[in-house]
């Protein structure tokens, strides 16, 4: 019984111990954004848009066939289902439900994660091997600022722009592919779209990608920090940081569904 | 001749996974003199180089280095004194992701407002001293593990610092190598009025280079 105690009580404080050293990096990125008068802007804007280019510009392609092929799914089910049932207005209501409100942001993030999540944090944890942390330290460079921070700035802009990429190939590549049996004119099946569309589930949509790139950027940075001296590390810190942010991502799309939905 | 004192150890203690390294460890380094700390593996020697850059501190004592206390510092006045030392590392440790070049300019453009043709005339000027300006585009991994720590000497030269701390500084290499770089130190410690501190294993490349050494026994530090 005392075994079972001690196991749950060291889960318990292991947790604790993982949320408050993500709150402590999250923090110290949070101050280093607004140093901006701080030295080493160049270099951080250059790192920036490096990731810029690795997260969102090389993740485009994957995003396009995946948003198009999921589009046409959801467009094809949609709209031979729901007129079965009676249901044919509200073949706008569930792909901007589907789409736009959920997959849209998550399938993105999952992309994201993938790609660029497992590369952050495998690249820190190397660099922590190599004592290239280390290094910046000694020379007076803040590895928050240098590391963490265009990772960070950089997966959130990545995230929003590819969402909104997502939803359109989703929504107009989709309804392309769809064409070949559906019989659906294009200006009636936007119209639904655009009926069912509210500035609420654009915003919400994009709060979501916001808070997914925070997620994976923080996330991964955090695993790939912690690796110290062997190489075994590497592999194990970047499956945590792919696992850890897809559980929380869900967790998160899940909250914010029910906060502005029920 | 002893100018400055740089370096101040007072009863420093410092142990790792329960085993002493430091136990009350008193010394004084002064503007000038070539240091060396020599020492069997496992000794504390790498340790040392960390306690007094900061990167960890001890469990009991304090370390001053250029009269502030590195443990117990603001993070600006921590920064001040970094830019003022020079680190390299037994493996060279480079960014891999950028060029031999862009390492040497990383702490020139983070710590100053000079323009991208400056900080690259500096950086070239660091690569040339170190005699490896002709790979200033290749990539560490490309390098080979000579390159590397030339590479990690220029970098650390990059903003004209007081102290340069080496780590193992001829790990690995051959007689001529060994020589090559020990010259280069040499010319660093008369011509740059640079103090080079010196941590290794090997105990035989004191004797033409440094003024003086000590030997970490019994978790102390001997002058010999």
């Amino acid at each position: 019984m005392f075994g079972f105690a001690e196991l749950t009580g060291n889960k318990v404080l292991n947790l604790v111990q993982f949320f408050y050293e993500i709150y402590h990096l999250s923090s110290e990125a949070l101050i280093e954004l607004f140093k901006w008068n701080r030295k080493g802007n160049n270099v951080t804007f250059n790192l920036l848009l490096r990731q810029i280019l690795f997260t969102g510009i090389d993740a485009v392609p994957m995003i396009s066939l995946i948003s198009l092929l999921l589009g046409t799914i959801v467009i094809i089910q949609s709209t031979t289902q729901l007129p079965i049932i009676g249901g044919e207005s509200f073949v706008g209501s569930v792909i901007v439900l589907v789409i736009i409100r959920e997959l849209g942001p998550l399938i993105t993030a999952i992309v994201v994660i993938g790609r660029s999540g497992s590369a952050i944090a495998t690249e820190l944890g190397l660099m922590s091997i190599n004592r290239e942390i280390e290094a910046l330290e000694v020379m007076g460079i803040s590895k928050t600022r240098i590391l963490v921070l265009p990772r960070l700035l950089g997966c959130i802009i990545a995230t929003i722009c590819l969402t909104i990429y997502f939803d359109l190939v989703a929504i107009l590549g989709g309804y392309i592919i769809s064409r070949i049996q559906l019989t659906t004119p294009f200006n009636l099946y936007m119209y639904k779209i655009i009926s069912s569309l509210e500035f609420s589930d654009i915003s919400i949509s994009i709060t979501k990608s916001t808070i997914f790139g925070i997620i994976i950027a923080i996330l991964s940075s955090y695993h790939g920090l912690r690796v110290k001296r062997y190489a075994a590390e590497v592999p194990q810190g970047t499956t945590k940081a792919v696992i850890s942010s897809i559980v929380i991502c869900f967790l998160f799309s899940s909250a914010l569904t029910m906060m502005f939905y029920l | 001749m002893k100018n400055e004192l740089l370096i101040n150890f007072k009863n420093v203690s410092f142990s790792f996974n329960g085993k002493g390294l430091f136990e009350r460890v008193n010394l004084k380094i002064f503007q000038g003199e070539i240091f060396m700390l020599v020492g069997d593996s496992g000794s504390g020697l790498t340790t040392f180089l960390r306690l007094v850059s900061g990167l960890i501190k001890p469990l009991k004592g304090m370390i001053k280095v250029l009269d502030v206390d590195i443990h117990n510092a603001s993070e600006v006045e921590l920064m001040k004194v970094r830019q003022k030392i020079g680190f390299i590392f037994q493996n060279g440790a480079l960014l891999n992701n950028m060029t031999l070049i862009e390492n040497v300019a990383l702490p020139i453009r983070y710590h100053t407002n000079f323009k991208e043709k400056k900080i690259y005339k500096i950086a070239r000027e660091k690569l040339r001293f170190a005699g490896i300006e002709k790979w200033e585009t290749e990539l560490p991994a490309q390098l080979s593990e000579e390159c590397v720590k030339r590479g990690g000497l220029a970098r650390a030269l990059a903003l004209e610092p007081r102290i340069i701390f080496c780590d193992e500084l001829t790990f690995g290499f051959g007689g001529y190598h060994s020589n090559c770089i020990l010259n280069l130190f040499k010319k660093l410690a008369v011509e740059n009025k640079i103090t080079p501190i010196i941590v290794s294993q090997d105990k035989s490349i004191g004797k033409n280079l440094v003024d003086r050494v000590g030997v970490i026994k019994n978790e102390r530090i001997e002058i010999i």
